[in-house]
């Protein structure tokens, strides 16, 4: 019997400005070590799903709990001690353009470093350490004191999983993370996710465009459509048929190897 | 009536362009004939044709009327300049006749109608005023006049203003459904053949992407709005020029005889460079020192206190809340208005707080270095990326780490290079600040100019040439150094 890491109990959210609807009562159980893929339209509320589990946006009612501890309702320090658990990669990497390699790993560990020494840009030599190591599994530890800027986008999204892995997280949100690069570097970025996926256990729930990549690293699909859960299975099991009703009448697919 | 009221924020914008515009021409109007009747008559200078303070209200109603009148015409430069064109109702431009229908449907039944409220209102307000007086025993105390002015009076005035507001309304009324309904009934052979007359009732105000264009459009210069607008240009240019005094024939004929005064400053004097002046009791070495001083005493200071005003200025950090909306709105101010005070008119308040001197004139850079500084400051923190916020955010920061970490790195280099621009500024500013009594260099200056000594100012001018541009070149170097 898999053990549920993230329970997403009746989950909507409401932009009040507009009056959108971005999720509509999504219900989802994700078990422990599931690489979970995400599909949908832009729109379709892929990123807010994600943004809500780390409460980066606030669900306007419903319940999600991480390893049966409630995330929407924590405040404060408590917050803060659910998200350092749950890494994040973005589209855009986010990363400080004019910081070092180094120091924007680092910054994926001030969840754990004590505060005031931090506040003057002193970080534990342990965390030091596991920010070299944390750039060795993602090949990029000769990069360390270059600034982000000068890498190209991969590599910069490499440096954004590396943040992601300072954190020691038991689960991992990946929003469109290869969106901005090209196909060969997004298979080796996924790749990354992967190797993380099955090595360390990590749960990954990654938000995806193309279906292709999606039946090769994804355990699970779950496809969006104007905030609401349309499918929910394996990847194996979207036909044309499934692949019509999540995209919509006029979509083709592309393959992206 | 929605075709009325279309887009209204647009047309009050219009409607208070036009007005002002007719508010500057009416002053360029007076001034004028101010101007032109002392020429003729040769009365003293300062001879003003009688202008009342009730004229200036009436001024400003009649121009109010002209504006409306102007815009219902459909030609007026707001119109132009806002966006807005009347259509014939199918997406055509209302031609000329229509625009006359128009303006007689709008504009005049609006208006006597207005004009026979107001007659009508006037009476009123006296009658009311009597009857009070009466009520009260203590004969009229509201309106003086009315105390020799018996009831009779007032009711003969009201019966006259209600006569009146019939008459007005009996003109507006029919112009109004005349221009709205076409004129059918005034050529009874021609039923329902009056196209512009159709055109204008069913007219609309929209906008010029909305027409269909008739053929070339015209050139700014065939518009009545262009020429209106050449009219305008000119005759404020004019007027501009003889409030100022501007005259070429001084200039010639003054200049020329001062020849004394060019030789004087082109051969300085530079012996109070390094020996003090009696006078001053100082050096002029010492003094431009004390300048660059100033100007980087005032901007230490003022980055001290703009760095973390900034942060509460900035709509990204704070507006989260409702008090953070407040304090965001409260820095804003004070970065506005701190900024639209003049360093010379702080250097005098400052002057009588602390004394005339540099450390006034320190001040005076100080406040103002802080408003400036704050607002270039703020706005950077607003286009930050908002990438690593989130990304730092989402990896269990504080809010404090969020700062250090994700907005920080991303606004100090262009921090420090606005900081140096100001600098920059800053000894510009406190060369002269001395003239108000702000100390440096510019004491030195007002001194020599009071004394006529233009050797030692031509001596001032050079030195301060020589430090300003030496600044704001290793300024600018550096600044290109950090972005």
């Amino acid at each position: 019997m898999p053990e549920p890491q993230l329970v997403i109990e009746h989950v909507t959210k409401v932009y009040e400005r507009g009056d959108v609807h971005a999720l509509r009562d999504v219900s989802l159980t994700v078990n422990k070590g599931e690489f979970v893929v995400l599909i949908g339209l832009s729109g379709s509320g892929k990123s807010t799903l994600l943004r809500c589990i780390n409460r980066l946006i606030e669900p306007t009612s419903g319940r999600i709990l991480l390893s049966g501890v409630e995330i929407t309702g924590a405040k404060g320090a408590e917050l803060r001690k659910i998200r350092r658990r749950i890494g994040m990669v973005f589209q855009h990497f986010n990363l400080v353009r004019r910081s070092s390699v180094l120091r924007n790993v680092l910054a994926g560990r001030l969840g754990y470093a004590p505060p005031l020494p931090t506040l003057i840009g002193r970080f534990p030599r342990e965390d030091v350490d596991r920010a070299r190591e944390s750039l060795e599994t993602v090949g990029l530890v000769e990069k360390i004191y270059t600034r982000a800027d000068q890498l190209s986008g991969g590599q910069q999204q490499r440096v954004g999983i590396a943040r992601a892995l300072m954190q020691e997280p038991e689960l991992i949100l990946a929003d469109e993370p290869v969106s901005a690069l090209d196909p060969a570097t997004a298979n080796s970025i996924l790749q990354y996710l992967e190797q993380m996926n099955r090595e360390r256990g990590v749960t990954v729930i990654c938000a995806l465009h193309f279906l292709s990549l999606a039946r090769r690293y994804g355990t699970r699909i779950i496809a969006l459509k104007d905030g609401a859960v349309v499918f929910e299975g394996l990847p194996r099991e979207i036909d044309h048929v499934r692949f019509k009703e999540i995209y919509g009448e006029d979509a083709e697919e592309v393959e992206v190897r | 009536m929605s075709r009325r009221f279309r887009l209204p924020k647009d047309r009050l914008v219009a409607l208070a362009a036009d007005w002002g515009l007719l508010v500057l021409f009416s002053y360029c109007i007076y001034f004028l004939i101010n101007h032109w009747y002392r020429a003729l008559v040769l009365v003293k200078p300062s001879y003003q044709v009688p202008f009342p303070s009730y004229a200036y209200a009436l001024t400003l109603i009649v121009t109010f009327l002209l504006a409306v009148l102007w815009e219902n015409f459909g030609t007026s430069i707001g119109w132009k300049g806002v966006g807005l064109v009347y259509s014939d109702g199918r997406g055509r431009p209302l031609g000329f006749e229509g625009r006359v229908v128009h303006f007689f449907a709008d504009f005049v039944s609006w208006a006597l109608t207005a004009l026979g409220a107001a007659f009508a209102l006037v009476p009123l307000v006296g009658l009311g005023a009597f009857i009070y007086g009466l009520a009260s025993g203590t004969g009229l105390t509201l309106v003086p006049a009315a105390t020799f002015w018996p009831l009779g009076g007032w009711l003969a005035t009201l019966g006259l203003s209600i006569l009146l507001l019939l008459v007005l309304t009996g003109i507006a009324v029919p112009c109004w459904w005349i221009a709205r309904t076409g004129w059918r009934w005034l050529w009874p052979g021609r039923k329902g053949d009056v196209p512009w007359v159709d055109r204008a009732a069913k007219s609309v105000v929209c906008r010029p992407s909305d027409l269909e264009l008739l053929g070339r459009p015209r050139r700014w210069w065939q518009t009545s709005w262009g020429l209106i607008a050449l009219l305008l240009v000119v005759t404020t240019v004019y007027v501009g020029a003889l409030t100022t005094h501007v005259s070429v024939g001084t200039l010639i004929r003054r200049a020329s005889s001062t020849g004394y005064f060019w030789q004087r400053l082109a051969t300085p004097d530079f012996q109070y460079f390094l020996s003090p002046d009696p006078d001053l009791g100082d050096t002029m070495l010492n003094a431009i020192i004390q300048t660059i001083f100033m100007s980087l005493m005032a901007t230490v200071l003022g980055v001290v206190f703009a760095f973390p005003l900034s942060f509460l200025g900035a709509r990204n950090m704070v507006t989260k809340t409702r008090l953070g909306w407040g304090v965001y709105t409260l820095m804003r101010a004070f970065f506005n208005i701190g900024r639209s005070i003049e360093p010379f008119v702080m250097a005098v308040f400052f002057g009588v707080c602390v004394g005339y001197g540099p450390f006034a004139g320190v001040l005076a850079l100080f406040v103002h270095t802080i408003a400036a500084l704050g607002k270039l400051y703020s706005e950077q923190i607003e286009s930050i990326d908002p990438g690593p916020v989130e990304a730092i955010t989402a990896s269990g920061g504080r809010r404090t780490q969020v700062l250090r970490y994700g907005v920080m790195p991303q606004v100090i280099p262009p921090f420090l290079a606005f900081t140096l621009y100001r600098w920059d500024i800053n000894v510009r500013m406190a060369t002269i600040i001395g003239i108000v009594g702000g100390g440096g260099i510019g004491r030195f200056f007002n001194y020599y100019k009071n004394e006529l000594r233009y050797h030692e100012v031509g001596a001032v001018i050079i030195i301060i040439t020589v430090v300003v541009w030496v600044m704001d070149y290793i300024s600018g170097r550096v600044r290109e150094r950090i972005t």
